[in-house]
């Protein structure tokens, strides 16, 4: 090999370095904290009926460690937003990590018409403690260190003055030692419907007339990015099949948020963190068919 | 005596214990003696565990279980033995405060796959007001279905808990054990 050949496969080998530092050091400490405000229009006739001039928010996977930058942060961006609903997909904890804190944020959660949430696996990777979701340590009691409300495998008929809609809670936890139906859908016939399910690979499990949307999280976005195959390989069959978006599947609507927190290691890349408000909106065709 | 000889005798009589059959001695369970014990039970909802000093008939304490309306309340005990084939008997203590007598169901799968109801030993027993001493023969344990007898060396599962019940009640739960012995088989009225 020449010296001039040398000195170019060094330099580019410096330049390869030195970028993978670069997106190493953005993907650890810049990233995970450019928060996104996400606007997502889902065209949708009965939701727009309902929902279509309120402010919607959802949020998940926040993982929270503390109350620190990233969590102020989202508050900060809550109280701009005014929500008149939020919905939470879920994994507010780390893995068997601390309970207190996470709770702490949901005390701070506000909206007009209520904070709606599902648990997600993360939730419940402490049984005991998975408890003070909804009740007061060592006690059958409500909480009262928050509002949320936690929908565990079943639903609640909203009206914000647009009329009735279905707001359905997908629990995360199936008990495969009793197994029981999740949620019926011929009940969501009627009225519109929103379900909240931390594990998109649930939407599968809807009929597909239902014409219900359904809410999700759980991927991250993959945290980065990598093709769908690469997914599959390693046997992340949610990131492959329904890693952040929007999907449809017969009548029915599915949404993926990449979520807030991180899990694992805090590493994000091209996916940052995101706060999610949802424009349920008529579909084009239908409009024009009104105008 | 030759030297080789006496060694070899006594390296006979230090075997001879092993060679024996192995006798099984009581193994606890569950005896709720410590918080942490709380946590190694898998919580959820309508079912709410508390460590209570009475109505203790091992140790200082035993499992309180608030049992509320729902469809399968109750505990799902975490096994650190799994091989029961050397026992004679599963028992625990219970003691019911209600003044009737309540059904509590005993689940006990020896698959791991979640068998459905006539692949897993499901028996429904009345328990009587007051200090009830359950003992369950091991050689009994059958399929709900087929009838056919349990692999005690690989039981996953064992459960206690009450099938839809329409109030609440209460229960204390103490010294969740395995015998060698088979014990006197439980009179459920």
């Amino acid at each position: 090999m020449s010296t001039t050949s040398k000195r170019v496969a060094f330099h580019g080998l410096l330049g390869l370095s030195l970028a993978f530092l670069a997106l190493a050091i953005y993907g650890v400490w810049v990233e995970p904290f450019r928060l996104e405000i996400h606007h997502q229009w889902i065209e949708h006739e009965p939701l727009s009926r309902v929902l279509g001039n309120r402010t919607v928010v959802q949020l998940s996977d926040l993982h929270v460690l503390t109350v620190g930058k990233m969590e102020q942060q989202v508050l900060k961006a809550l109280d701009d937003l005014k929500p008149d609903l939020i919905f939470l997909t879920g994994d507010y904890v780390r893995w068997k990590g601390e309970y207190e804190a996470p709770l702490e944020f949901l005390s701070r959660l506000q909206a007009g018409t209520g904070v709606f949430a599902v648990m997600g696996d993360y939730d419940y990777s402490n049984s005991r403690k998975s408890c003070l979701f909804c009740h007061e340590k060592d006690s059958g009691k409500p909480t009262r260190r928050h509002k949320v409300r936690f929908l565990r495998d079943s639903y609640v008929m909203l009206d914000l003055g647009e009329g009735p809609f279905w707001l359905a809670g997908w629990d995360e936890v199936r008990d495969h030692v009793f197994p029981v139906s999740p949620i019926h859908p011929d009940r969501f016939s009627e009225l519109p419907s929103i379900i909240l399910s931390h594990n998109p690979l649930n939407f599968d499990l809807l009929d597909r007339g239902t014409g219900a949307t359904m809410l999700s999280g759980d991927t991250h976005g993959g945290q980065i990015w990598l093709p769908s195959l690469v997914w599959q390989a390693i046997g992340y069959e949610k990131n492959a099949r329904y890693s952040q978006g929007l999907f449809r599947r017969g009548e029915n609507t599915l949404f993926v948020s990449r979520g807030i927190g991180t899990s694992h290691i805090r590493l994000r890349i091209f996916r940052r963190p995101e706060i999610v408000v949802l424009h349920f909106v008529r579909p084009i065709s239908s409009a024009q068919i009104h105008h | 005596m030759h030297r080789p000889l006496l060694f070899s005798l006594l390296g006979l009589l230090l075997l001879l214990p092993g060679c024996s059959p192995q006798r099984a001695t009581e193994q606890i369970l569950s005896d709720f003696e410590s918080d942490s014990e709380l946590d190694q039970l898998q919580w959820k909802c309508h079912t709410l565990f508390s460590l209570s000093d009475t109505h203790t008939t091992h140790g200082g304490f035993c499992l309180k279980m608030d049992l509320y309306p729902s469809s399968y309340p109750g505990v799902a005990f975490k096994l650190r033995t799994r091989n029961w084939s050397s026992y004679g008997s599963l028992g625990f203590d219970l003691f019911n405060p209600q003044p009737t007598a309540l059904p509590l169901t005993i689940r006990i799968d020896d698959r791991l796959d979640y068998p459905d109801y006539p692949d897993r030993y499901n028996a429904s027993f009345s328990f009587t007001p007051g200090m009830n001493h359950f003992v369950l023969q091991l050689k009994d344990l059958v399929t709900a279905g087929s009838r056919k007898p349990l692999n005690l060396r690989q039981i996953h599962r064992f459960l206690i808990y009450m099938v839809d019940p329409a109030e609440g009640a209460t229960f204390y739960l103490d010294y969740v054990r395995l015998s060698p012995t088979i014990g006197a088989p439980f009179a459920s009225p």
